[in-house]
């Protein structure tokens, strides 16, 4: 037997199936009686549901925006509208001692990027300002490691520097403030490293002491 | 869902009870025979039909078509959704309690005729598990389209079509066995 005739005989069966006279006569008549009041506030349950899910997707919304809002931050330059945004982000995000680095890089480039879009000088020198600040602070409680990383950072910076003198030579003497930063940084670097090494072979002095130390000869070139 | 009756339900959402009763004509039946082959019981098919009925009225103003689908997916909806709810309670009562409810006001050869046909129908789903029978109910002897089986199972119609293609390979099984 095909299935659609099996399903078909079956069906015929089926629809045979009645409920009694009874109620099949009486039951209208008894349910209209019956029925209740409809229900014209929405219950509860919808209600919290509809709220939960608007705020799922307000604050989706807003995860959205703000991400958003901080992925289109990243490309801004100091002096920018979403600049501080930009900063904020590295605030939050970069909190590691390990991650200093990376402010630097950005900072950097910064300073690369504004020289090219040939922004404000006044701009250009709180590039410098802020680029200078970042190698300070990378310098501080760094390992070794570190500190090889961040040499790495400020050599390949020098380099970049130098072409963009040659490419611009209006910003020619903020880009030489740039780069002297980079040699007293390195050479604080060194130095501290210096002293590192001999306090760790004579025990004396701690991390907090070495760090005030290595900054003494700090020039303060703006 | 046509015309005439997509206005019943219009007129009964503001309250017309009259309404009410031409859906309540219209569907009784069906709502009645769902019912019947889900719990195997007659009277308490005819208690579930008019609490289907009395459920559905009661929230009827916030029907949607694009949330509920027809008004027929609505009510087998809400009458599976009490036959789950009462085979669930089943469990919990004796045999003694449910021969109790059984009619007793009734022909005995009327009843033993009818339960000799309705035992025909239920044999042959008789491999199909609960959510198997009522898909086949709905799509073969009610005529539903996928949507609306959708709406009263609550699974996507891609789902419906896999799980019915599987049951009728299950159920072709079953007639070569029984050809045998």
């Amino acid at each position: 037997m095909e299935i659609e005739k099996y399903l078909e005989k079956i069906k015929r069966e089926y629809l045979k199936t009645k409920p009694s006279e009874g109620f099949e006569k009486g039951a209208w008549q008894k349910l209209a009686e019956e029925l209740p009041e409809q229900e014209r506030k929405m219950p509860i349950s919808f209600i919290v549901r509809r709220t939960v899910l608007f705020a799922v997707i307000l604050i989706a919304f807003i995860a959205f925006g703000m991400f958003t809002l901080m992925e289109i931050a990243q490309a801004s330059l100091p002096g920018e509208p979403l600049y501080p945004v930009k900063r904020l982000y590295e605030n939050i995000a970069f909190t590691k001692p390990s991650t200093k680095k990376i402010k630097v890089e950005r900072r950097g480039q910064e300073i690369i990027d504004v020289v090219k879009k040939k922004k404000e000088k006044r701009v250009l020198e709180d590039s410098l300002k802020d680029y200078k600040k970042s190698i300070e602070e990378a310098w501080k409680k760094t390992s070794e490691k570190e500190e090889e990383e961040l040499r790495e950072v400020l050599e390949d910076h020098e380099k970049r520097f130098r072409e963009i003198i040659e490419e611009n030579s209006g910003s020619k003497d903020q880009i030489e403030k740039a780069l002297e930063t980079i040699r007293l940084e390195r050479e604080n670097g060194e130095v501290k490293g210096e002293k590192d090494e001999e306090e760790d072979k004579s025990g004396k002095g701690s991390g907090e002491d070495r760090k005030d130390e290595g900054r003494e000869d700090e020039i303060n070139i703006f | 869902m046509d015309e005439d009756t997509f206005k019943l339900v219009q007129r009964a959402q503001k309250g017309d009870k009259e309404a009410y009763g031409e859906i309540y004509k219209l569907y009784q039946k069906k709502i009645y025979r769902f019912s019947y082959y889900m719990i195997q019981n007659q009277e308490l098919a005819e208690d579930i039909t008019q609490n289907t009925f009395i459920k559905a009225w009661r929230a009827l103003p916030f029907f949607s078509l694009n949330k509920n689908g027809t008004i027929q997916a609505y009510l087998f909806k809400i009458a599976r959704n009490l036959t789950i709810d009462y085979q669930r309670k089943r469990k919990e009562v004796s045999l003694e309690v449910i021969e109790d409810i059984m009619p007793s006001d009734e022909n005995l050869e009327e009843i033993v005729a009818r339960q000799e046909e309705q035992e025909i129908v239920a044999r042959s789903l008789k491999t199909l598990d609960e959510e198997e029978r009522q898909i086949v109910v709905l799509r073969y002897f009610e005529d539903m389209s996928y949507e609306e089986i959708s709406k009263v199972v609550g699974k996507n119609e891609g789902a419906i079509r896999v799980r019915l293609h599987r049951i009728l390979k299950k159920l072709k099984e079953e007639i070569k066995d029984y050809g045998n």
